[in-house]
């Protein structure tokens, strides 16, 4: 018997524009990966961001502070 | 109320967005979850099973390399075969026998742990990877 078009086995899955009939255990787990981390991902770089901004307001502290002393 | 899949086995492992989770390693906890649930379950396989939950890539089992009779020199030069030895023959054929039973149970196994980890999906998650 093949399966229902609403069991788990059978689902489409749309992924890069591609739709994908599977029940391929990796590809699950490598989608799920990828749609867990994702936001993860984006936060490290919205830190890394504020790194950066952050150590160019002390550079410019800093060069105020010579400025003034000069 | 706290989502929990619908796997007993799975100890309320789930997988979940990162807007839902509590915890960050969470995907890792839960694919540590589903390995154990594996090798309770299906603990014959669980050797093909480790490039799934090391690599996240499909296992694959390899056949049985046949015994070919071996063409070697003697020390005059002259071309001399060796013929497989019999203990080899009937080991390959022993393997050769086992193989198709074992894609099948593989194939069994990883259609069941694919449902499982399906089954552990929060909604939101389900529809990420849907669209």
């Amino acid at each position: 018997m093949s399966p229902g078009p609403n069991s788990a086995t059978y689902y489409e899955m749309k992924y890069n524009n591609k739709v994908r009939k599977t029940d391929d255990v990796a590809m699950l787990l490598k989608l799920i990966k990828e749609a867990t981390h994702d936001i993860g991902q984006k936060v490290n770089e919205y830190d890394k961001v504020d790194e950066i901004q952050r150590q160019l307001l002390r550079t410019a502290k800093c060069q105020k502070t010579i400025m003034r002393h000069a | 109320m706290v989502f929990k899949g619908k796997v007993i086995g799975m100890n309320s492992n789930v997988f979940q967005l990162p807007s839902e989770r509590k915890k960050k390693s969470q995907f890792d906890d839960t694919l540590e979850a589903l390995k154990i649930y594996a090798l309770k379950e299906h603990s014959k396989d669980i050797a093909c099973l480790e490039t799934l939950f090391s690599d996240l890539e499909l296992p694959v089992i390899s056949k049985a390399i046949k015994p070919e009779v071996v063409i070697q020199t003697d020390e005059q030069g002259n071309l001399f075969s060796t013929a497989p030895d019999q203990v080899d023959l009937d080991l390959y054929d022993k393997a050769l026998g086992k193989y198709d039973p074992k894609c099948e149970r593989l194939n069994d196994t990883l259609r069941t742990l694919f449902n499982v980890a399906w089954a552990q999906l929060s909604d939101l998650l389900r529809n990420e990877i849907q669209q």
